[in-house]
């Protein structure tokens, strides 16, 4: 069969290369830890001028994204939300202490429809490994819909408690931390209980790899196949 | 001067992409078998739909010889402590489990016949000497199998369906390659994928059937399909009304004249063999327990409350719970709303495309995409299976877009034919591989977000 321009081979060779590269330099935000969101609880709604504090520890380096849940059965809040992320004060009060903001994030209020969260992605925080820091969050919004937090059980009492106005709560806001890793980070997650050779990154790189070249064969054939070529591709559909 | 062995290499370098483009199936094949591997790798122990029940199905065959009957077989201790050990609650912050070695969560596979899982047994047995976690990825593998056949399967079902139109035939396979609740459920340990193959291939059968006749052979694989489907899971007494309806139609339409006596014997081999293959399930679940199907599991939790099926279709967002479910809620991980937004924008303009297809059709041919009697077979059967998840959580609970997976190839074929009538017929081939690439990128992200999701 001829065709012109690029040939099959060349267009899954291209995919493997354009699919390597990819794997070698991308970011993956991967998850540390996620809320108990089974046992979560309502909070008071979080009007425009007011504000949530609360302190957590990064589990990991490169912390790049927290996301925040929301009632999502409640309606979406107008305006937006700004999350400020500052160095904990470290004075062992137990509440959150001020400091100066390392990231500040401003994004649409409304959460996501599926599973309620908000994301605020920033640029990774390459020591936050063990580090405390302090989430304040607020609500930018010219009257409307206020959000809608929830909060979950403190795990093991480890983290102080929510601050909301002033007046501390036992519980805390559900947050879904991630941190920026590259394809080792991914790799890392699948050693502990992978049966030998299925937990090999090697093996599952070149599974990646060949199933590129698969279908940029196969996207090739799709495009420019014979199909395009036929002057009634019409008269190809079936007739029960 | 070339030796004779250089001269077939390169007779055979020169060769090969000659004979892949010939037969695409091979590697389309190939890239199914790699993203089932990624798939099943990319999950951890235990995370997708009930794996822990349908593994323990296999577990308990191997370990008491017997088929586990709802509320009289539990799980072993072992999975259990896997829960912990895996970090099961970790991925939801849970801190500890409740569960009750022999007792808890087998419930629910265990309303299921045995079929698929008996086709597991070698697969455990064979990995007898790993970890419980270790056995699970072994049968999950194997399990991937399964998928590699089902692409295969819409491949030809598309074949049938599009038999001039090469790029909606590979289109179709594809798009199932990267859809990512498909990979979720179907490399995991659940009979939803033996289910969703063995109805590819009845629906083969009968456009088959209804096209070139009943023969003996087509009758008996009918036969087969549907005995072992109804072995696999009981959704698949629905093909039992579905052949009947086809042979009806052979019946009753006027071109060709139906011969009733070369069509009479064929077609009730094809309804009343199957019930001799699977009929002995039933009768001893009747003689055992005094039930012919199992006992129906406890209500698990009504979603949309007690409303009855015709408020639950209308007045809900049911509708939309069940294509969010349907498109992927892997392990926990978020979609994009954006792409929840577009995929039912594309369900409205595939809709259209397909009305547009068939009105257009009926003056100018090279407009149609797909024939109008395959457009009503696919889009009832689509119908069915949707009402029947209604069905399923007003009655049970807990109803899930993968019910509608036994289709997923009509869906596919009706979506593919729907979107490309779109455009024109010049332009179809590439519309539908930006399409294709389109949704690839989607799958590669949420294979991603799939290990980025894992917390172990």
């Amino acid at each position: 069969m001829r065709r012109r321009g690029i040939s099959q081979p060349l267009a899954a060779l291209a995919l493997v290369a354009a699919a390597g590269l990819w794997l070698a330099t991308a970011g993956f935000a991967v998850v540390d830890a996620k809320p108990d969101m089974t046992q979560f609880a309502d909070l008071p709604p979080l009007t425009a001028g007011h504000t949530l504090s609360q302190s957590f520890t990064a589990p990991a380096g490169g912390l790049s994204r927290i996301d925040i849940s929301f009632d999502k059965k409640a309606a979406a809040a107008a305006g937006d939300l700004v999350m400020e992320l500052a160095a904990a004060g470290g004075n062992g009060s137990g509440g959150p202490a001020a400091g100066s903001a390392v990231r500040r994030v401003e994004t649409g209020a409304a959460p996501n429809p599926v599973d309620g969260t908000v994301s605020f992605a920033f640029a990774p925080l390459p020591d936050s490994a063990g580090r405390r820091y302090i989430l304040r969050l607020r609500l930018v919004s010219s009257g409307g819909e206020p959000a809608h937090p929830v909060s979950v059980p403190v795990r093991g009492g480890e983290e102080p408690p929510l601050i909301q106005d002033g007046k501390s709560s036992s519980t805390g806001l559900a947050l879904t931390l991630y941190h920026e890793s590259g394809i080792r980070g991914l790799i890392d997650r699948l050693e502990p209980f992978h049966p030998p050779v299925l937990g090999n990154p090697v093996f599952l790189i070149a599974v990646f790899l060949t199933g590129a070249g698969s279908f940029g064969w196969l996207l090739w054939q799709l495009a420019a196949g014979p199909g395009v070529k036929r002057r009634h591709p019409g008269k190809a559909s079936a007739h029960m | 001067m070339t030796s004779l062995a250089e001269s077939r290499t390169r007779n055979i370098t020169r060769a090969w992409p000659r004979y892949l483009a010939a037969h695409p199936l091979i590697p389309l094949m190939i890239l199914a078998a790699a993203m089932s591997i990624l798939w099943a790798m990319a999950s951890p122990p235990w995370r997708p739909n009930d794996e822990p029940q349908h593994f323990g199905y296999v577990q308990y065959l191997s370990r008491h010889h017997a088929i586990p009957y709802p509320g009289r077989a539990g799980l072993d201790a072992d999975m259990i402590i896997s829960y912990d050990r895996t970090n099961f609650y970790g991925m939801v912050g849970k801190q500890e489990t409740s569960l009750v070695p022999g007792k808890d969560v087998l419930a629910v596979a265990a309303a299921d016949p045995p079929f698929y899982y008996a086709l597991m047994w070698p697969a455990y047995r064979a990995a007898a000497g790993l970890s419980v976690e270790g056995q699970l990825y072994v049968v999950r593998l194997f399990s991937s199998v399964i998928f590699v056949l089902l692409v295969a399967a819409a491949y030809r079902l598309a074949g049938l369906v599009f038999p001039r139109a090469p790029y909606l035939q590979l289109g179709v396979p594809l798009l199932m390659i990267f859809h990512p609740q498909l990979l979720f459920t179907l490399t995991s340990v659940t009979n939803d994928g033996l289910v969703a193959l063995l109805y590819t291939v009845l629906f083969c059968q009968i456009i088959l059937m209804v096209r070139e006749g009943l023969s003996w052979r087509r009758a008996l694989i009918i036969a087969a399909v549907t005995g072992f489907g109804v072995l696999t899971k009981l959704s698949f007494l629905i093909a039992f009304p579905l052949i009947a309806a086809a042979v009806a139609y052979m019946f009753l339409r006027r071109r060709p004249r139906p011969d009733w006596r070369r069509l009479g014997p064929p077609a009730a081999t094809a309804l009343i063999l199957p019930v001799v293959i699977c009929g002995w399930y039933f009768l001893r679940n009747y003689l055992r327990h005094d039930s012919l199907p199992p006992i129906p599991d406890p209500t698990r939790g009504l979603n949309f409350g007690n409303v009855g099926l015709g408020r639950l279709l209308t007045g809900t967002g049911f509708d939309s719970y069940i294509i969010d479910t349907f498109l992927g809620t892997f392990s926990w991980v978020p979609l994009p709303g954006a792409v929840f937004s577009w995929f039912k924008a594309g369900l409205g303009l595939a809709g259209a495309g397909l009305a547009a297809s068939l009105l257009a059709g009926r003056w100018r041919r090279s407009w149609r995409t797909i024939g109008p009697g395959v457009t009503a077979f696919f889009g009832s059967m689509l119908l069915i299976f949707f009402l029947a998840a209604g069905e399923y959580e007003v009655n049970v609970g807990s109803a899930q877009g993968r019910y509608l997976f036994p289709v997923i190839a009509p869906f596919w074929c009706l979506f593919l034919a729907g979107l490309a009538a779109l455009s024109p017929p010049r332009w179809r081939a590439r519309a539908v591989s930006i399409f294709v690439a389109g949704f690839a990128l989607f799958g590669v992200w949420a294979l991603m977000a799939q290990y980025m999701a894992r917390v172990s």
